[in-house]
């Protein structure tokens, strides 16, 4: 899947889904995440989809399974 | 902060294989949580968890005792790849894969709360810790490995593939679709998960 963005200086860059979710998860490095972002904020559809994006990672993040202390005591004994 | 924690993984091997016990107890620190995470939302049993979750380290240890690790992989993505292969041989042997239905198999008791919640919050608390739990469960096995791999892994489009030996293509399809179907619950979910 690809989103088009036109940078300043004209040039046709496309957004991928794989750019998108690596920004959401803030894998992208500076100058990739502000050109995903500037094509966020130039596309109302991609805007969507990021949002719909972040607001999943959100509802994920908010759980998290806690790992029970006897299975790390456990574990060190064996070292 | 201690020196250990800043060290790169591939020096906390190489000082486990040398004798250093508390280079292995950093290595643990670091990624149970990861480790933990990952087997707990493939297999959906809190205490299959536990087994595995365990079986998983001392299979580690054995290969870093035998040499066997190779410091051209990341360790992450090999500890994973040992809890993955882990995980299908316990389907294997009791020859079903997880089901897509309600189970007592969870606790809220399992889960961290965020933050000291009052008596009220903590049901609400666990209200959306159930809902969420049923988002991932009414996934797709293999859309479930996917979201489970990248968010609570915390895994790469890359070593997923890798890892799962499909095309990055496919993996990216089947996150993408879980997004959108886990959208649409969140959406017609009657409590709210947003907050």
């Amino acid at each position: 899947m690809r989103y088009g963005c036109i940078n300043k200086t004209s040039m046709i860059k496309t957004t991928t889904y794989l750019d998108l979710l690596d920004y959401a998860y803030n894998d992208s490095n500076l100058a990739k995440g502000d050109r995903v972002q500037r094509a966020i904020d130039g596309d109302p559809i991609l805007q969507t989809e990021f949002n719909e994006l972040v607001e999943v990672i959100n509802v994920l993040d908010s759980v998290a399974p806690k790992v029970p202390d006897v299975c790390i005591e456990k574990i060190l004994q064996f070292c | 902060m201690s020196k250990l924690t800043v060290m790169e993984d591939r020096d906390l091997v190489r000082l486990y294989q040398n004798g250093s016990q508390e280079a292995i107890t950093e290595l643990v620190t670091r990624y149970k949580q990861r480790i933990f995470s990952t087997i707990y939302f493939l297999v959906k049993n809190q205490e299959m968890a536990e087994d595995l979750f365990q079986e998983t380290f001392i299979k580690i240890i054995q290969s870093l005792r035998k040499n066997h690790y190779s410091e051209q992989g990341k360790f992450l993505p090999w500890a994973l790849r040992i809890a993955h292969n882990l995980v299908i041989d316990h389907f294997r042997k009791a020859k079903l894969m997880p089901m897509n239905h309600d189970t007592e198999d969870y606790s809220i008791f399992d889960f961290i709360p965020a933050n000291n919640k009052n008596a009220v919050d903590q049901i609400i608390y666990d209200e959306k810790i159930a809902t969420v739990r049923g988002l991932l469960d009414k996934l797709p096995h293999e859309q479930r490995e996917i979201v489970v791999l990248r968010h609570y892994a915390g895994l790469s489009f890359k070593e997923i593939s890798k890892m799962l030996d499909i095309n990055i293509n496919t993996a990216l399809g089947r996150m993408h679709y879980a997004i959108i179907k886990m959208r649409e619950m969140i959406e017609s979910s009657p409590i709210s998960l947003k907050d």
